[in-house]
């Protein structure tokens, strides 16, 4: 595996994606790519076609045309391989309730052929050591998330996709995971963050995606959108709104 | 994959699946059903053995739901590399423990003449047990068609190991050879052919494709409703209409994608109801006598076992219903009165779709007089179910339905969970009192009028009480605290 990624420049590639969900076009021709060691945000409005574009990276969406790529593999035809090499985190991802902390990860380390100093790592990663006997759904929302996260991480992905990982963290917490997220990426990992919320963007990506009605409309750094606020002297999110239109 | 990985797959869906009480409980059933064993064994009597046997087969024939995949498995599961396959088969074993328990408790006694019976017998119960496992299994996972199906196949094997034992593969339970080895055998190995290998192949890289069909939520959502769309103007009415309004999601064949179209219930379940209670009354009529020694015997037994599948299906229906509840949108208005309002409606459903049982066990009294006495029995039904199945399923920790349509857990066998399927049980035993003293009577002329003298109390009491507890849960004083704490309950248990 080692000498097929030796020769992979892009981590994510998207190319052509299409997806219609009965008479409503989900996505329409979506071509981006991502260099291994990138951190891109998926900016868009409600219903733009962010979460569906990460569910088909994921090899949980089968497009209806084009074809997505993870760390060279073909989700679609080697869903194996390209599942290997990343993490996806949904939007409001439910851990499994009936598990304790432990259990949950002990449960997806078995299905990924890990062994337990992984559990273990990713308990410290998050800071769920406290509550590692916690059954899941005793635990607050924010804890879930952080739950979410380490099952998420735990097998050190090349590639992370995350949709709305802040979601229902309490402020220290966002600290920490934003600080682990860009020590990840930092180490090599690839990261896709979906988000609505433009500071978050700013806080773990160095490039941003504008999607809007199923298309790319605009791809830049995120230092650019900074620039052009700046010159026009707006807010970024007026920048990036008027992007949306 | 390793045989050590599998093992904790299954260890810890084995985990999810039950409770260490419900376990403690198992255990407990197993040395009760032995002694019940003993006494089979003095008197070599085995026919009412396999009518426990067969009523074992009709209760796991409704127990599918517990294999249902969950939202956890979309979000962590089928994002991992594992095959969706081996989480199926992990699951399968997980959940063949209750069904190994029940067959095994009350056969595994029983006495064999050599080693040989005993190698039969013990591969008869892991067949027949595989088979209700893996159907139940697949039936959770497929289309209603297919679902139709499996269950058809299970309550086949049930219906024959009541009425005719020697045709069923259950029969090898009782009396080992390698024949019923070779059937029950078969009907696993067919079980686990027809099992939907193309879906298990389909999550592995299409997952949200098969659960979400109409894309992700708030977005792309070509779903349109088509239907009576009032609601309101008052409490009453929002609470009538979207009682009485299913709504079922059908794919269109063209452009229009998903079309949701509200459902009235009276419009689908009524014919329903009554086609079935025809079904029964025609089977009540028609019936041969094979496998019983007399006519009477046939007629007591069918309907019956008619009455208990009544109540099952009611009661695991109404159990589903509540996973759709929205609380944050339901307690809108104040607790006490829209459940009061809910029930009302429930019960107004309820006393509807079952009206052609009592009419149907009026007319069969014709015929087979004791069946009238079920009447009131469905009337009991319609005043209690609604309120009771709610509160026993927030009790024994029913999961929510939220995202994707999918349960947020499995349901786990708790000891919470036993003892309200004992409670249900002695309720629906209770029942059928009336109707047994009525049957009763038949055999025992001599003693008819004390039987039915007692058959009219048991009757009455079950209105009064049935009609009491309809009041304690809807207009009494003390209706706001029962619903303050299933409220509670159902917040303890993740609803929203």
């Amino acid at each position: 595996m080692s000498i097929i990624l030796l020769y992979v420049y892009e981590c994510i590639a998207a190319e052509g994606l299409r997806r219609r969900f009965g008479g409503v076009v989900a996505l329409d021709g979506v071509s981006f790519e991502v260099s291994c060691g990138g951190a891109v945000a998926l900016l868009g409005p409600n219903g733009a076609g962010k979460s569906t574009v990460l569910r088909i990276l994921a090899g949980l969406l089968r497009p209806d045309a084009g074809e997505a790529r993870l760390c060279g593999y073909d989700v679609q035809r080697q869903p194996r391989e390209a599942k290997a090499c990343m993490g996806y985190l949904p939007e409001d991802a439910s851990p499994f309730l009936d598990l304790s902390v432990r259990e949950n990860l002990e449960y997806v380390a078995a299905l990924r052929g890990l062994d337990g100093s992984a559990v273990d790592r990713a308990m410290e990663a998050l800071g769920l050591g406290d509550i590692e006997d916690r059954l899941a759904s005793s635990l607050s929302r924010g804890m879930r998330q952080r739950l979410a996260l380490a099952l998420v991480i735990m097998h050190r992905p090349r590639v992370l996709l995350l949709d709305e990982p802040l979601n229902y963290l309490d402020i220290p917490a966002q600290v920490s995971v934003i600080r682990l997220l860009r020590d990840m990426n930092a180490a090599g990992t690839t990261i896709l963050v979906s988000t609505h919320i433009m500071s978050i963007a700013e806080r773990l990506a160095r490039e941003v995606l504008v999607i809007n009605r199923g298309r790319i409309v605009w791809r830049g750094a995120v230092e650019e959108l900074r620039a052009a606020a700046r010159d026009a002297g707006e807010r970024i999110e007026e920048v990036v709104a008027r992007l949306m239109r | 994959m390793n045989a050590r990985r599998l093992w904790k797959i299954f260890r810890l869906n084995f985990r999810m699946m039950y409770s260490r009480w419900f376990l403690a409980f198992i255990a407990f059933y197993f040395a009760m059903t032995f002694m019940a064993s003993v006494s089979a064994m003095r008197t070599e009597d085995y026919a009412p053995l396999f009518r426990y046997l067969g009523v074992i087969a009709l209760l796991l024939a409704g127990g599918g739901g517990s294999l249902t995949v969950v939202k956890s498995e979309v979000d962590f599961v089928f994002s991992t590399p594992v095959n969706p396959l081996v989480v199926y088969i992990a699951k399968t074993a997980a959940s063949t423990v209750l069904a190994l328990f029940l067959f095994g408790a009350a056969t595994v006694y029983l006495p064999r003449p050599d080693v040989i019976s005993h190698v039969e017998y013990a591969a008869s119960l892991i067949f027949n047990t595989a088979f209700f496992a893996i159907t139940a299994g697949a039936s959770s996972l497929a289309s209603i068609r297919r679902r139709i199906l499996y269950a058809a196949s299970q309550m086949a094997v049930a219906a024959v190991t009541i009425v005719k034992p020697e045709l069923s593969p259950l029969y090898g339970l009782v009396y080992p050879s390698p024949f019923y080895v070779a059937y029950s055998g078969a009907a696993a190995a067919l079980a686990f052919l027809a099992a939907p290998r193309n879906l298990l192949k389909e999550l592995a890289t299409n997952a949200y494709g098969v659960f979400a069909p109409r894309g992700p939520a708030g977005g792309g959502d070509a779903a349109r409703v088509v239907g009576p769309a009032r609601i309101g103007p008052t409490p009453w009415r929002a609470v009538w209409t979207t009682s009485v309004n299913g709504v079922w999601r059908m794919r269109s064949g063209g452009s229009e994608g998903v079309v949701v179209r509200r459902v009235n219930v009276f419009k689908v379940y009524l014919p329903l109801s009554a086609a079935v209670a025809a079904v029964y009354y025609v089977l009540l009529r028609l019936l041969p006598e094979v496998g019983f020694s007399n006519a009477s015997e046939a007629s007591f037994l069918v309907t019956l076992l008619s009455f208990y599948l009544l109540w099952w299906v009611f009661a695991t229906s109404a159990d589903v219903d509540l996973s759709g509840e929205r609380l944050w949108l339901s307690l809108a208005i104040e607790p006490a009165r829209y459940f009061r309002l809910r029930m009302f409606a429930k019960a107004v459903i309820a006393a509807v779709l079952l009206a052609p049982w009592a009419a149907v066990y009026v007319l069969a009294s014709l015929s087979y007089p004791p069946a009238a006495r079920l009447a009131p029995a469905v009337a009991a039904l319609a005043l209690t179910l609604p309120a009771a199945s709610w509160l026993s399923a927030a009790y024994s920790g029913w999961p929510q339905i939220r995202d994707l349509d999918l349960p947020q857990s499995l349901f786990r066998f708790t000891l919470r969970g036993v003892l309200t399927a004992f409670l249900y049980f002695m309720f629906i035993i209770w029942l059928g009192v009336p109707y047994i003293l009525c049957a009763v009577s038949m055999d025992k002329p001599a003693l008819a009028p004390q039987l039915l003298s007692a058959a009219d109390v048991a009757s009455v009491a079950s209105l009064a009480l049935s009609a009491a507890f309809f009041y304690l849960t809807t207009y009494s004083p003390w209706a706001s605290s029962i619903w303050g704490w299933f409220v509670n309950k159902l917040s303890e248990n993740g609803y929203v």
